[in-house]
Order: structure tokens, then C-alpha cells, then sequence
């Protein structure tokens, strides 16, 4: 039997528009089969079908299949001459199985129900946005540069808030469209809800946004190993609920055992990564802007390395990290870098607060003399076990930041080409 | 103070509690009603199902036996009276409107 899935991207308040929409589809010989990764259509004769979709405010906004509740309600429907064909959410889809079928609602009943159905979806999406956005600045207050120099972290965040933002809108707005239903219904007797496609295209559009930078999160350079694997588990567990449909339940114990599956994945997968990490080769580091070996002389290859840069409108963050171990030829070595780049002077005093804050400066010595720049500090950490010292240095020029770790302290020769190297 | 909901019953409240005088299961109100009201009653499902559980609530019917997603009810005592209550003011609001039309 041939089959096609269809999204269901109808709202509660275009019960009617999804209606027709299905009459449409039955005329075509398209007909409704279940609420199954979207809408499932079965191939068959073309025949003129009446549908009736209503909502049913027992049901969850994460109800994928008939509750038991649903299903009693159903019989109540079907005596009335209206076919149960499923249910997903609260949307409920019958077919007219007699002439003299009774009207499921009333008009009063049929307008709270649908008022509310979507008042709660609603509510539920923007309050779980709100939440979000939340998380997302809290996390973006701990650790800024995540987010000031990504670019994609900057739009989830822009499109958390407007989300959220937006319910100031989209919730007093439906009280106005209850208003014009009362008018409506006290007029005719009866509401009408048909398809409100510009809508629900614009949201539609909207809520699909995100796609896009988390398609480039996982697609784009930042995508590896670890990011593919949280993604392509996330999208087969979706999948799979949209699939099987779980009774509501089962579907919340799924969504808890699958969420902590997903990040045991990533987990795995970035304790594999570790592990088959090879050698570090020299490639990986070509383009790094200072490197152990500008410094100093160093045999053999590094034990860690890593050299990434990321960017967003207000700047750019690059992060070199060096580390040669002591073999008994040499002396260990380490380098770390973070080179921030501004674009606007926005985001500069947050990023020196954060890298310099928490007692970081404490009992630093100040040497902006012997760096050429507006605020420079040297901060020695003595390992108290016989490791390699720690010297930390921040440096202030305007529209860069740079905080260099290094394991001895450098001579002037060196800051002469440290300098040179970072342009600063 | 809130309003007492059964106070006075409204069309579809009444004709559950007349269908309810036997035993009956949820979804065969409905038919029950119709006939009673020789069709000019019909009590919709959304209807029937968001009433049933508030009478029952109120006491004014019992749920008797349930056998899968069907529920059968029967009227109780309280009901009982209730319905006799609104008979009578039905009746003296009848006479009321007969005598006031005559003149």
C-alpha cells in the first residue's frame, strides 16, 4: 500500500482548515490514516469523506497516541455517528459515519476548548523558551567567551529570548481572537476555525529557525565526531517517538531513559576520541599564531595540542594550548594562549573581568612597561610538587586581550616576540 | 458565595437525569434522550462527557459498572429528589405563565 507522511503544522485554531485540508487529501485518494511522524496518508480511491477535527483538553501537548481518556471520549463520538480516526496532542480526528451525525461541541464548548488548547501550547512553548533563555545567560554570565565569540551560541541565545519575548505578544493576542469568536458566535451560533496559512507559515518559519545554526554547528567546522553523535541521537530518538508513538507514560519514561542514553553517546564518544587521539601532528597547528618552539627550542613533537578559533560580530577568540613533556633530554614546556580580537568595544571589559577576576591579579606584578600596553600583568604560580611553574600573563591593548600561560618566565627577547607574533 | 451549579438545571442536565432513571451506560444517553424528548432534544457528546462527571461529583448520579472505555450510571436519591424539585417548579412556572396569559 502506498503511503505518504505530511508535518502537522496546523494550530488548534485552524481545527476547520486541517478538516478540509483533509476532504482535500480523501477527493485525491489521499486518506487519513494515523497521526504517525506527522500525518500518515494511505493511497486508495478518491472519495468524498466529511471530517470533523475538535481538541480535547485532556489530552498533553506531548500526547503522541489516544489516551484512555481519549478513547472514552471517542465512544461518545462514535455514538453520536462520528469515527474515531486518531488523536495526537489535543487535536482529535473524526470521520462523519452517519448523515444526521451530531455535533461533537457546541459552540460554546467547541470555543473554550479550542481557546484553551492553544492557550496552553502556548504558554508551554514560551514559558519552556523563557526557561531556556535563562540557562542560556546564566551559563553566558559563567563563561562568557563561549558565547560572545560563536557565533551560533549568539543566535540559540537571540532566539530563546525572542521566543520568550514573543508570548508578550502571541498570548494577549488570542484573547482578542476569543473576543472576535464570541462576536461570531453569538451572531451565527457557531465558530469557524479555517486555515490561517500566512501564520502559520510566519510561525512556522520562525520555529524552524534554529535549524539552521544547529545544522551548521553539526555540518560546519565546529561539527566532529562528538557533536555528530549528540545530534544524530537526538534526531533517531525524535524520530523513533514519532514512529511508535508511546502511550504517555511510557512516552515520559522513553524521553528520560532516551535524554540520559543521548548524553552517555556523547560521553562515549568523546572518551573515544580521546583515546584513539594519535600523535599531534604539525598540520593541526599550522595557522596557530605562537607556538612553544617561537619561544624556545623544543625536540620531538607536543603531547597535547590544540588550536582553534571561533568568531562571532564582536570579536574573535583564538585558543592555543602546547604541552612537550619532560623527557630527560629536555625540560618540560607548556603553552597556553587566548587571544581575543574585538570588533566594538562591547564586549572587552567583560572578557578582561572575567579572565582577571577571582583573585587572579592577586599579588601579580605589574609589567605593562615591558609590554607596550594599557594594563599588562605577571602572575608566577609555583607548583608546590616539583611540576612546572606557572606564569600567567594579561595583556591589555586596545581591541585585544591576550592571557598567555607559559611554564618559565619569559625574557624581554621573548616579549619582543610574542609581540611580533600577535601583532599587539 | 459560589453559585450552586444544580440549583436549577439547565435542558441537558435535566434530560440526563429523566434518561438516568434506569441504568444506563454513558454513551446511550444520548439515544435515551432523544426518545424521551421524541427528538427534540439531542445532547452532544462534548457535552454529555464533560456533564456526566460533574453530576456524579454532585451525587446526583452513581457510576454503577464500568466494562472497558464504557460507564454506566444510575440516578441516586439525591438526583431522585432534584428531579421531582424541578418538576414542580416547572409545573407552578407553567401555571404561573398560563394564568398570567389569560388575562
Amino acid at each position: 500500500m502506498k503511503t505518504k507522511f505530511v508535518p502537522l503544522i496546523f494550530s488548534y485554531l485552524e481545527c476547520d482548515g486541517l478538516a478540509r485540508y483533509l476532504e482535500r487529501q480523501a477527493e485525491k485518494g489521499w486518506h487519513f490514516k494515523a497521526f504517525r511522524l506527522g500525518m500518515e496518508f494511505e493511497k486508495g480511491e478518491p472519495r468524498r469523506v466529511t471530517y470533523d477535527v475538535q481538541t480535547f483538553l485532556k489530552n498533553k501537548e506531548t500526547d503522541t497516541a489516544p489516551e484512555p481518556e481519549t478513547e472514552e471520549f471517542a465512544a461518545y463520538c462514535e455514538a453520536a455517528g462520528w469515527e474515531f480516526a486518531d488523536s495526537t496532542k489535543r487535536f482529535l480526528v473524526f470521520r462523519k459515519d452517519r448523515w444526521n451525525a451530531q455535533p461533537i461541541y457546541t459552540g460554546e464548548e467547541r470555543l473554550q476548548c479550542v481557546f484553551r488548547s492553544e492557550l496552553r501550547a502556548r504558554a508551554e512553548h514560551h514559558l519552556s523558551m523563557l526557561l531556556l533563555f535563562v540557562c542560556f545567560l546564566f551559563n553566558a554570565s559563567l563563561n562568557p567567551p563561549m558565547w560572545l565569540f560563536n557565533s551560533v551560541m549568539q543566535l540559540l541565545l537571540i532566539y530563546t529570548g525572542l521566543s520568550a519575548a514573543l508570548g508578550l505578544i502571541r498570548v494577549p493576542a488570542l484573547f482578542f481572537w476569543r473576543a472576535a469568536k464570541k462576536r461570531e458566535l453569538q451572531k451565527t451560533g457557531t465558530i469557524t476555525c479555517p486555515s490561517r496559512p500566512i501564520r502559520r507559515t510566519a510561525w512556522l518559519m520562525f520555529r524552524l529557525f534554529p535549524l539552521f545554526p544547529l545544522a551548521w554547528m553539526v555540518l560546519g567546522p565546529q561539527g566532529g565526531p562528538v557533536v555528530w553523535a549528540g545530534a544524530v541521537s537526538v534526531v533517531l530518538l525524535g524520530t523513533a517517538i514519532a514512529w511508535f508513538r508511546p502511550g504517555r507514560g511510557e512516552n515520559r519514561l522513553i524521553q528520560i531513559a532516551g535524554g540520559i542514553g543521548v548524553v552517555l553517546i556523547i560521553f562515549l564518544t568523546a572518551a573515544m576520541v580521546m583515546m584513539s587521539a594519535g600523535p599531534v601532528k604539525q598540520d593541526s597547528l599550522s595557522g596557530a599564531p605562537l607556538l612553544v618552539r617561537d619561544l624556545r627550542k623544543v625536540t620531538g613533537e607536543p603531547e597535547s595540542a590544540e588550536f582553534t578559533r571561533q568568531s562571532s560580530s564582536l570579536g574573535s577568540l583564538t585558543v592555543v594550548t602546547e604541552h612537550y613533556p619532560e623527557d630527560g633530554v629536555q625540560a618540560g614546556a607548556e603553552l597556553d594562549l587566548r587571544l581575543y580580537r574585538f570588533s566594538g568595544s562591547g564586549a572587552e571589559d567583560t572578557i578582561w573581568q572575567y579572565e582577571t577576576g577571582r583573585y587572579r591579579l592577586a599579588g601579580a606584578e605589574d609589567v605593562s612597561a615591558a609590554w607596550g600596553a594599557s594594563e599588562a600583568w605577571h602572575n608566577t604560580v609555583i607548583d608546590p610538587y616539583g611540576g612546572l611553574a606557572a606564569h600567567w600573563y594579561y595583556l591589555r591593548y586596545e581591541g585585544t586581550t591576550v592571557v598567555l600561560h607559559v611554564s618559565w618566565e619569559l625574557s624581554a627577547e621573548q616579549i619582543a616576540i610574542v609581540r611580533a607574533k600577535l601583532g599587539v | 458565595m459560589a453559585r450552586n451549579p444544580f440549583q436549577t438545571l439547565t435542558e441537558p442536565m435535566f434530560y440526563i437525569l429523566l434518561a438516568l432513571r434506569e441504568e444506563c451506560s454513558g454513551v446511550d444517553v444520548m439515544a435515551r434522550v432523544e426518545e424521551i424528548s421524541h427528538g427534540r432534544v439531542r445532547v452532544g457528546p462534548g457535552t454529555l462527557y464533560a456533564l456526566l462527571p460533574k453530576l456524579e461529583d454532585a451525587g446526583l448520579i452513581a457510576r454503577t459498572r464500568e466494562e472497558g472505555r464504557q460507564k454506566w450510571y444510575v440516578l441516586t436519591g439525591i438526583g431522585s429528589s432534584m428531579l421531582e424539585t424541578e418538576v414542580r417548579r416547572l409545573r407552578q412556572m407553567l401555571a404561573d405563565a398560563e394564568g398570567a396569559l389569560r388575562g
